[in-house]
């Protein structure tokens, strides 16, 4: 028997199957597998196509925010960002309805023309959305002024939409309006689209809004600082018509209202003291700056600024800084009598003591040994006055530098005063006025430089003779009085010297202390003498760290008082 | 007779000098130290020239100058200012004001007080010297 029998037959193929079953299995595993696998990849793949495109989109945001962060028209941005989504998303068009002052507004952005059907049946999405938004259950059109960018009305444009996204355009609570984007085919049925045109609108809104609210807010402060300034600012744009004036600038100028004037009219206004029209057209041509001082407008001394303002090289207007040199002229006149009186002060010894020693030279035959005394003695004092004026100079500019300094050392106040009062008693006696010194009990020893605290003390009493022997009283009452007195406080020792002079009018009071001040317009400007004394005494005073002030004296006449720490 | 000269100058030691230098030349002098005074000695003593400071206390003598002016009794009599000041503007004014010249003192020794006042008297024996200050 050689014959396969059909048992065999079917043995084998059983051996057969029994061999490949396992192989199938795994066969049919495998594909099932790599079936799932590709699944898997084509999922992961789209996921990532989208993904990509999604990030893509998203890189893209900061672009279009940089151009929508530096306006502050919304319907500019709003444009901005239709236009953005017809480049980035797949959609036929885009188009915003929105609240304007007087109405509404509908603006369409398409690639190409759409007809009118399409526009209206956008409109209609868009306008059914907004009424939705804000809770309107009226079936009324809401009417609108209509525009489209992009293309145009054409019967052969574009006919239909698919798809529509739309969402609301909110400044905070506030509905302002509706934003839709129409699909082309099912391009909105996914969901990250519908999301990412709602972030990038978000962000679009509250940037324009933002930088508005921001904008409104520097422009406050700008315009807060501007008006608070010492200094007049003034801008004209290229129209040469005045954009900016701040308030110092009208004060400046005498124009106090609004009106927007032009150069020329300003130039009217500063009548012919400065030529600005000539300036600003010069500056704007030559894109230079160019000053002028001095310039007496209105009774004031100013110096003018005029600047090109440039943005990116291009003249877009000419501003002008105007400053106040009153004060400074002011200063500069003070400076300059100061000077002259200094200079008259000096002359006056000097002309005595050439004078005097020319006498006694040309006339000394003549002279009897009392003339020749006198001259001496005339050439002798001069000389003095001459070094006091000298000392005072240089002790003044010492205190204005800051470099005077005093040395404090033990020093016992109360017997200082004593032993100065002694030396002017015979000089006061000699003018008919009652000297006083009035001091507490137990003065403690105190720490001063007693040659500077003697000077303070000469100053104040030399001024009080001067002002009591001058004064009215002479003419009033037979005899002056000056009182010096010292009290004795908590850390410090008081030192008051009063005089029954003619006193000092209040706006002097405050001044009596200041330099230049001084020559100028104290009473003392009548008298001979820098009238630095006080200024000395003043600094002497302040580098002991005590005060000194003036007060009226009771019933008339002045108390300058001034205080020494004990330390 | 001797020629009489009024001095109003606040400054004693300036006043000693003028004086003893005007009356060694022959002049008749006489001194008033403040402002208030300087009008009734005018009128009182009738000088043939005053001397008169700018800088007086409490007055300044260019009101005075006006004043001496403005009265016929002593319009006539020629008044030099007298000034240490440097300032044009007075000493325009004093001139504008009738003064018959001004005297800067720091530039002058009382010797040369006499001339000054001999040219504008006209008693110069040199008609042709003008007055330099």
């Amino acid at each position: 028997m050689n014959e396969p029998s059909a048992l065999d037959a079917y043995f084998n193929i059983g051996i057969v199957l029994l061999c490949f079953f396992p192989a199938a299995l795994i066969f049919i595993k495998y594909k099932l597998k790599t079936a799932r696998l590709v699944k898997v990849l084509r999922e992961k793949e789209a996921a990532l196509e989208s993904g990509v495109s999604y990030v893509k989109k998203w890189q893209s945001v900061p672009e279009i925010l940089t151009h929508v962060s530096m306006l502050t028209d919304l319907q500019e941005s709003l444009d901005l960002a239709a236009g953005y989504f017809l480049r980035t998303v797949d959609i036929s068009c885009a188009s915003y309805l929105l609240k304007i002052s007087n109405g509404y507004l509908y603006r369409v952005a398409v690639l190409g023309n759409i007809t009118r059907g399409f526009a209206d049946k956008s409109r209609h999405a868009a306008s059914a959305h907004y009424r939705e938004t804000i809770g309107d259950t009226s079936d009324e059109e809401i009417l609108t002024e209509q525009a489209i960018t992009g293309g145009g009305l054409d019967e052969t444009g574009l006919s239909d939409f698919f798809g529509t996204v739309c969402i609301p355009i909110r400044n905070k609570d506030q509905v302002l309006g509706s934003f839709c984007v129409f699909g082309t085919s099912d391009s909105l049925k996914n969901p990250e689209t519908k999301l990412f045109v709602t972030r990038i609108l978000d962000s679009v809104i509250s940037a324009t809004l933002e930088f508005k609210q921001v904008l409104v807010k520097e422009h406050k402060k700008l315009d807060a600082v501007l008006q608070s300034m010492d200094e007049g600012v003034l801008l004209f744009d290229p129209d040469y018509r005045l954009s900016l004036m701040n308030r110092t600038a009208q004060m400046f100028l005498g124009i106090s209202d609004q009106r927007s004037y032009n150069v020329s009219q300003v130039s009217d206004i500063i009548k012919g003291s400065l030529p600005v029209q000539e300036i600003v057209t010069g500056v704007m041509d030559s894109k230079e700056p160019k000053s002028l001082q001095r310039v007496f407008v209105n009774g004031r001394y100013l110096s003018f600024m005029f600047l090109p303002v440039l943005i990116n090289r291009e003249t877009v207007g000419v501003g002008a800084v105007i400053h106040n040199d009153s004060e400074e002229e002011k200063l500069r006149n003070l400076r300059e009598d100061f000077t002259a009186m200094v200079v008259h002060e000096l002359r006056a010894p000097l002309t005595v003591i050439r004078g005097s020693a020319d006498m006694v030279l040309k006339h000394k035959e003549k002279f009897s040994p009392q003339d020749v005394e006198l001259f001496m003695n005339q050439i002798k004092d001069s000389a003095w006055d001459l070094l006091k004026i000298v000392n005072d100079l240089l002790d003044s500019a010492k205190i204005e530098s800051g470099k005077f300094e005093v040395v404090k050392e033990d020093c016992n106040i109360a017997a200082v005063l004593s032993q100065e009062i002694g030396n002017y008693k015979m000089f006061t006696d000699s003018k008919n006025i009652d000297l006083i010194l009035d001091i507490d009990d137990s003065v403690p020893i105190i720490r001063a430089d007693r040659e500077k605290v003697i000077q303070v003390l000469n100053n104040l009493l030399s001024n009080a003779v001067k002002f009591t022997y001058k004064g009215e009283i002479t003419h009033m009452a037979d005899r002056g009085l000056i009182r010096v007195g010292l009290r004795v406080q908590p850390k410090t020792v008081q030192i008051f010297v009063a005089d029954n002079g003619p006193g000092i009018p209040n706006e002097i009071k405050k001044q009596l202390f200041n330099k230049f001040i001084q020559a100028r317009e104290s009473p003392i400007s009548n008298e001979s003498g820098t009238g630095l004394g006080l200024v000395i005494a003043k600094g002497i005073v302040e580098a002991h760290g005590g005060k000194i002030w003036v007060e009226d004296n009771v019933p008339k006449g002045s108390v300058f008082i001034f205080t020494l720490p004990f330390k | 007779m001797k020629k009489k000269v009024l001095i109003v100058e606040d400054d004693m030691a300036l006043f000693n000098m003028y004086s003893v230098e005007l009356k060694i030349k022959g002049f008749d002098v006489l001194n008033v130290s403040d402002g208030l005074q300087a009008m009734s000695k005018a009128k009182d003593y009738a000088p043939d020239i005053i001397l008169l400071d700018i800088m007086l206390p409490g007055m300044n003598g260019l009101n005075i100058l006006t004043e001496l002016k403005g009265d016929s009794q002593t319009v006539d009599i020629p008044v030099i200012m007298l000034t240490n000041y440097g300032s044009e503007d007075n000493v325009k004014k004093a001139l504008e004001n009738g003064a018959a010249d001004y005297i800067m003192k720091y530039k002058i020794l009382p010797s040369e007080l006499s001339d000054k006042i001999e040219v504008v008297l006209g008693t110069s024996n040199d008609s042709d010297v003008r007055i330099a200050v």
